[in-house]
């Protein structure tokens, strides 16, 4: 048994910082086209298509709520949650509206080899860009909170 | 609790007291003080009592270690009888799946007392601790079933019961007599409710366990228990 | 050697004229136990197979299985039931749901294999069992609780207490025997009660049958409950050597708490209890809350997969039902949604279409004064509030609850969204009106074996070597456990089936015809060992192993039948096993065709065949170069005119005629069911 060496960024360069408008836009719940799927991927019931509605939404699927250990931590049910990270760079772009947070996830996170590997970046990625949102706003945890609570299971 | 520091019962004992008061008197201290523990030595027990050697074996459960998968009841009835039957387990565990934890499961097993009331209750010899290993047995053949022993045991439910398929008394004797498995039991072999336990939540002792009237204090759970994020403490 | 296992009786109740029989079991101990019996009772006694799952008619049967109640390892706590379902669409077929706990043991301490139990009570009634003594009792009492309710008051009526802890005897003197044990009842709640085609049977804290509304089916009968208590033996034949096996196989199978051979790198990965089996597998639902977990099993076990929980919810849950509602950020409120399920009696495969129903919602066609017109807090998705109103209103057919309880394929026809939402996937119900579990279009001997027969077939034995292996350690980022190729080979071996290609799940390698007996390996497995010796399906069978180090030599198949000697004392071979297990899927097969199953209806829902795969599903396929790899197979559908040739091809296999699907004379008569071919004939539906 092998575990594979990951090879991870040693350091992502900060962003410029988002305006209030971009941070109010990018906080917003999306229209149902607009909407990101995932897929919850659990033993007793396969793959669960989840509907996701929000960047803050989004950011609880993949990340749960412990962004030091993210996808499989203590505090999220034992569930791989998938999205195509493809797709979540573009829609990050897209619908959600925060172009440099695209660049930055296709730039540092794409290239990676395996999806752990990813998901292990995407949360250093998405916490410093979460940390300037929050101090445009200050409220951006507390939204995060609530809404991990609109996650459909599809 | 009591049994670590009292000496008063037994010098009422030592003054006169019979055992069967001794036992059924004990009053405030409770049964604790019956079972002896890292303090057992220091009481003041009479002659004859102090006769009754001390079981060579003890067996240890970890109620929060339990799964609750009643294995255990059906090894010790299958090593003992030959058939599978939880009611005829010396080891009982009891559930409340409504419950929450850890007051779900409770896991009740002979405490191989050192003042065993039990061998004491017996009119014939039948209930007797074994000459070798102290282990506190039934010789079935003496048995008439008068069923003494299961009442006097002081815990609820009663570590000694009747076995109504064979007609005799029955309590733990630590797989000394398993004609129905090829191990060696006993205190000086092993146990199947040990053997079995898919999370090793049973264990043996040769020491008499530090205990309370609820029972012994244990704690079977390592790091790796912690791995699975289950309370280590 | 000596004979053991079966205690001999099987229990048969008239709820019509309130009348009790008793059927030897020897008179059906050739089919094994659980469904096997089940199946051969329904044929015996229920002259119109035809009639409808809610017709008093219908015969249901609780089995035991000859290891149920002894200690051979995860294979003696299942109960299986058997009768004509309500849940699938469009056709109830003869069908089966699968519990465990306690109930088999319990049941055979009282002396019972088995219950089966036909007619309608006038009023509701529960059955009281206790060793001998069969009553049946006056369920006014009952009949509004709910399940969990229910349990108490009947463990109060049987023993006096609630919460027995002590010795209690049992018939007035010591001969009856004592026991310090709760009697264990399987029950209705109140979706049961209102005929929610949904309904599931209930059993201690979270031990459900759920699948095919078994549950409505006793609500129609007017039954509430079968409580069981008894003091009695179950005889075995050489418990030596099953002490010895239960043993050797915890030593080399099972997960050592203490010392364990395989544990996660990860720290906190709760799914790598698929793989090394770890108590409460790695609290694969939930991590304990702080205040702290143990696991729990069922009887017998040497795995125990469930955990007790310090807030009292969702005790003993694992599957599907602690996935019911994840909406809410607090933990608590979840676990509390899994528990209300239990305690309603609903089953959650087919209720937590919710999130269905939200998108319906958020497309504005499902809502307050919409096409499809409910006020349910849809807006409140995320609150208690919504899915205790949403499960309240199914449970009592409240509002859009009455649609519900019709099943939600059922629902979704009357709205008139069915076929529409199928050939789309918004609806991912792949056949029969039951929820996808594992891909249709990837993991084929699911599927195919689920529209081949009644059900979603439910049965994990391969999936968690094929899929869940290689998609864990890739989660974690490790390598495989086993690569792709010691995998198949391992399972070809295993099986005794021989052809790795039977394990090739490549866009060519799930029409192949190793595939089809790779199929064909696991109905005919399934339906002897998991159903009727009623081996757990999450512990067997057991294929390939990673707790003994670089040796991956699974159990199966020779504990297996090594158990089943051992308790039995009989001597069962495995290749005769599995000739039952074939004889159990063809009596089935001929009642389903007795029902009007043909051909024609074996299609799959539109998305099946029409919309790619879209998330990374870890298979093994054989490549171009023919070298085998783990694939994500994104992109996959299956294919219309080659499964149409699979069914040809598979229905030969099995000695069914390829224009109908119908048994034909010789298949049957060489399983010596010449007496159902007879049946088939003389309703023109006899194979050619």
């Amino acid at each position: 048994m092998t575990t594979t060496e990951l090879e991870t960024p040693e350091t992502i360069p900060a962003l410029t910082p988002p305006s209030v408008e971009l941070v109010d836009r990018a906080l917003r719940d999306l229209d149902y086209e607009d909407r990101l799927v995932g897929y919850k991927m659990t033993p007793s019931a396969g793959n669960d298509r989840a509907n996701l509605y929000s960047l803050p939404q989004a950011i609880v699927f993949l990340l749960g709520t412990r962004w030091d250990s993210p996808m499989l931590t203590p505090g999220f049910k034992g569930a791989i949650n998938w999205v195509d990270l493809n797709a979540f760079a573009n829609w990050l772009r897209d619908a959600v509206g925060d172009a440099p947070l695209a660049s930055a996830v296709e730039e540092h996170v794409l290239p990676l080899d395996s999806y752990y590997a990813q998901v292990q970046t995407l949360s250093r990625v998405l916490g410093m860009r979460m940390d300037q949102y929050r101090e445009v706003r200050g409220v951006v945890e507390q939204e995060a909170d609530e809404a991990e609570t609109t996650e459909d299971a599809g | 609790m009591a049994d670590t520091e009292n000496g008063k019962a037994p010098e009422q004992a030592a003054a006169g007291v019979s055992r069967r008061q001794f036992l059924t008197g004990i009053g405030g201290l409770g049964v604790g003080a019956l079972l002896g523990g890292v303090f057992v030595n220091g009481f003041l027990l009479p002659e004859e009592v102090v006769a009754i050697p001390a079981s060579d074996g003890y067996l240890l459960v970890d109620t929060k270690k339990c799964g609750g998968c009643e294995s255990c009841m059906l090894a010790c009835s299958l090593v003992h009888t030959g058939r599978s039957n939880i009611n005829l387990s010396r080891i009982q565990v009891t559930q409340n799946p409504f419950n929450a934890y850890p007051n779900v499961v409770d896991v009740v097993q002979c405490r191989q007392c050192p003042y065993p009331s039990c061998v004491d209750a017996c009119p014939t010899g039948a209930m007797h601790a074994d000459a070798e290993t102290g282990v506190r047995m039934v010789d079935e053949a003496k048995c008439i079933g008068c069923e003494r022993c299961v009442n006097a045991c002081p815990f609820t439910p009663s570590r000694v019961q009747w076995n109504y398929e064979d007609g005799h008394a029955q309590k733990c004797d630590l797989c000394a007599n398993t004609p129905y498995w090829n191990e060696e039991g006993g205190a000086d072999g092993k146990q199947a409710c040990v053997a079995v336990c898919p999370h090793n939540a049973i264990s043996f002792t040769p020491r008499i366990p530090v205990q309370t009237d609820d029972g012994y204090q244990v704690n079977l759970r390592n790091a790796h228990w912690g791995n699975l994020m289950y309370p280590t403490t | 050697m000596a004979q053991g296992g079966y205690v001999g009786k099987i229990l048969y109740v008239n709820l019509t004229d309130g009348t009790t029989e008793i059927i030897p079991t020897a008179d059906y101990e050739q089919w094994g136990g659980g469904h096997g019996i089940g199946s051969a009772l329904f044929f015996d006694r229920v002259k119109d197979k035809t009639v409808d799952g809610f017709h008093p008619d219908n015969l249901i049967t609780f089995m035991t299985g000859p290891m149920s109640g002894t200690l051979a390892p995860s294979a003696s706590g299942r109960t299986e039931i058997t009768g004509i379902g309500v849940t699938q669409y469009p056709v109830g077929w003869f069908t089966r749901s699968n519990f465990g706990g306690r109930f088999a043991g319990m049941l055979k301490f009282a002396g019972f294999d088995g219950i089966s139990i036909q007619g309608k009570a006038e009023k509701p009634v529960w059955i009281n069992i206790v060793n001998d003594s069969v009553t049946i009792e006056d369920a006014a009492g009952l009949w509004g609780l709910n399940t969990h309710e229910t349990q108490e008051e009947i463990w109060d009526i049987v023993t006096g207490q609630p919460d027995v802890r002590e010795w209690w005897g049992i018939g007035g003197s010591r001969d009856g025997g004592r026991t310090t044990q709760k009697p264990a009842v399987v029950t209705i709640g109140p979706a049961g009660e209102n005929l929610a085609r949904n309904a599931c049977v209930l059993h201690d804290s979270g031990n459900g049958g759920g699948q095919c509304g078994f549950g409505a089916v006793m609500g129609s009968k007017n039954l509430k409950a079968i409580s069981a208590i008894g003091t009695g033996s179950v005889p075995v034949a050489d418990p030596a050597a099953l002490m010895e096996l239960r043993t050797e196989i915890k030593e080399r199978f099972g997960f050592n708490p203490d010392a364990p051979s395989l544990e996660t790198p990860v720290p906190g990965v709760q799914l790598y209890g698929i793989l090394n089996a770890q108590p409460g597998y790695g609290t694969l639902l939930w991590p304990p809350m702080a205040e702290g977990a143990q696991p729990q099993g069922c009887m017998g076990c040497f795995k125990n997969c469930r955990m007790n929980h310090a807030n009292g919810y969702a005790n003993g849950d694992i599957c599907v039902e602690g996935l019911y509602w994840m909406a809410s950020s607090d933990q608590n409120e979840n676990m509390a949604a899994t528990t209300l399920l239990d305690q309603m009696g609903l089953n959650v495969y087919d209720v937590m279409a919710h999130s269905y129903m939200l998108e319906l919602y958020k497309q504005g066609i499902l809502g307050p004064g919409k096409e499809i017109d409910t006020d349910l807090p849809f807006d409140k998705y995320d609150t208690y509030e919504f899915i205790e109103s949403y499960t309240k209103a199914i449970a009592y057919r409240e509002g859009i609850g009455d649609d519900l309880a019709e099943g939600i394929t059922r629902a979704a026809v009357k709205w008139g969204r069915y076929e529409q939402d199928t050939a789309t996937g918004l609806l991912n119900r792949p056949q029969w009106g039951f929820m996808e579990h594992y891909d249709p279009r990837l993991e084929v001997e699911w599927s195919y074996g689920s529209l081949f027969g009644d059900r979603d077939i439910n049965e994990h034995g391969v999936n968690w070597h094929v899929h869940w292996m290689p998609l864990v350690t890739a989660a974690v980022g490790q390598d495989p456990l086993v690569s792709a190729e010691e995998l198949v080979n391992l399972i070809a071996e295993s099986t005794g089936v021989g052809d790795p290609d039977g394990w090739d799940y490549s866009v060519d390698g799930i029409y192949s015809d190793a595939k089809l007996k790779a199929v064909s390996w696991h109905r005919h497995y399934s339906r002897f060992f998991i159903q009727s010796a009623l081996f757990c399906d999450w512990a067997w069978p057991m294929l390939v192993n990673y707790n003994a180090g670089d040796d991956h030599t699974g159990a199966t198949p020779d504990y297996e039948i090594r158990l089943l000697n051992a308790v039995t004392g009989k001597d069962f071979t495995y290749e005769q096993a599995m000739e039952i297990g074939r004889r159990i899927w063809n009596i089935d097969r001929a009642i389903w065709v007795l029902q009007g199953r043909h051909r024609d209806m074996e299609v799959f829902q539109g998305y099946v065949y029409d919309v790619p795969t879209a998330a990374p599903y870890f298979l093994p396929i054989k490549n171009a170069e023919g070298e085998w790899v783990f694939d994500i197979n994104v992109g996959r559908t299956l294919d219309r005119e080659r499964f149409e040739d699979v069914k040809s091809r598979f229905y030969e296999l099995e000695g069914w005629d390829p224009a109908t699907g119908w048994p034909t004379r010789d298949a049957l008569a060489a399983l010596d069911l010449a007496f159902v071919a007879d049946e088939l004939e003389a309703d023109g539906k006899l194979g050619s």
